[in-house]
């Protein structure tokens, strides 16, 4: 299999060329998938058995997880990277600036106002947590008319939801699935 | 923003992961992994897509490990290789040369299965000599870069339909693989150099 007569630096062994393809093999598909745009990645999901809403929903929700334990356990000691089981996170470091992160953006998943400046009254707030849920399942589940509805009266009640990406994220999908998204009739 | 950074990688997460597993729960598992494993080695992610490599390859090593304890656990040796371990060194002798071995077996098994595709060949021929990209390969062949990606994708399917006709025995892939086994590594494990922490 090796070529002795090849002497440049660059050369392998059939060991390290296998691993070497091994690795091509999956930085081309890593592209490959990178490339897709939202509505070929869905059609490959949707094939491999996947509703591809859930899987956004459900992206949706592991990124609230962790920007929130983030907030929670601030305080936990540092963690290996790689080594931690998942329901916990790595290192003071991450968890620290993660949690910056969540404060800075606003919205968490359990308080949704906690660093938010004065605004809506409590009842408020949580009309509006209640109508972001009920729309995101109603988006999950396609019902775009309403899922649009319910997202816009939360943001109108809270505008903090304005800037929570599984709201903005659910609005246009609903919007680009609705010919008319303020008249027409839901597909 | 980070939320949208992480939310934005979990279905490509997923669909890269049906690429190694074909549960759909397992791969749903490995792409919310992944997540954590690489949001805690970059709090901050400003890009996406690199985000999204990095935890496309903390998956793939992950994976592989796990695999590859499972396997060891079913080998009648692994007390006397945990046993090895346990004094430092993270691979038995015996296992550097099964590993070794089976990756050359698997390699000349791959230049059999593409004997009927002389580029596909070509492609592996080059990647023995060190030219990895499509461009390196497409100049050195004198191809059309297309042809060479298509050829690519001949080669990747055939890596991934004897990785699993292998079983995918993952003690060839699995042994450190969370950051790739190397042969340097290899040898300096061979030579009692690298001890654990």
């Amino acid at each position: 299999v090796t070529d002795e007569t090849d002497q440049t630096s660059k050369k392998r062994s059939a060991a390290e060329a296998w691993e070497a393809l091994e690795d091509m093999a999956a930085q081309d598909e890593l592209d490959r998938v990178l490339s897709l745009s939202e509505k070929e990645l869905d059609a490959e999901l949707a094939e491999a058995g996947f509703d591809p809403e859930r899987v956004r929903a459900k992206g949706e929700e592991v990124a609230a997880k962790i920007l929130g334990r983030a907030s929670a356990d601030v305080a936990a000691p540092a963690r290996r990277p790689g080594r931690a089981p998942w329901f916990t996170l790595a290192s003071a470091a991450a968890l620290a600036a993660a949690a910056a992160v969540a404060l800075f953006v606003g919205p968490t998943p359990d308080g949704h106002r906690v660093a938010s400046p004065p605004g809506p009254t409590p009842a408020e707030v949580k009309q509006a947590a209640e109508l972001s849920r009920k729309g995101l399942d109603e988006c999950a589940s396609r019902a775009w008319r309403a899922c649009l509805e319910d997202l816009r009266a939360a943001q109108g009640l809270d505008p903090s939801w304005k800037d929570d990406p599984r709201v903005t994220a659910a609005i246009a999908r609903a919007r680009s699935a609705l010919p008319n998204a303020d008249a027409g009739p839901p597909r | 923003m980070v939320r949208a950074v992480l939310a934005g990688a979990f279905p490509v997460l997923v669909r890269i992961g049906l690429r190694w597993t074909r549960s759909q729960a397992d791969a749903a598992d490995l792409a919310q992994q992944a997540i954590l494993d690489a949001i805690a080695e970059s709090p901050n992610p400003a890009d996406a897509k690199a985000f999204v490599a990095r935890a496309a390859t903390l998956m793939r090593g992950r994976l592989s490990n796990q695999r590859a304890a499972s396997r060891r656990r079913l080998d009648e040796r692994w007390l006397s290789a945990a046993e090895e371990k346990s004094r430092g060194l993270r691979r038995t002798p015996e296992d550097l040369v099964a590993t070794r071995q089976a990756k050359e077996r698997l390699f000349q098994r791959l230049l059999d299965e593409l004997k009927d595709d002389p580029l596909a060949g070509a492609i592996v021929a080059e990647m023995l000599k060190g030219n990895d990209t499509p461009a390196e390969q497409a100049k050195a062949l004198a191809e059309p870069i297309d042809a060479i990606r298509n050829a690519r994708k001949r080669v990747a399917r055939a890596v991934d339909a004897l990785r699993a006709a292998e079983g995918a025995d993952d003690r060839v892939t699995g042994w450190g693989a969370l950051e790739g086994a190397s042969q340097a590594e290899d040898q300096r494990v061979e030579s009692g150099s690298e001890v654990e922490p």
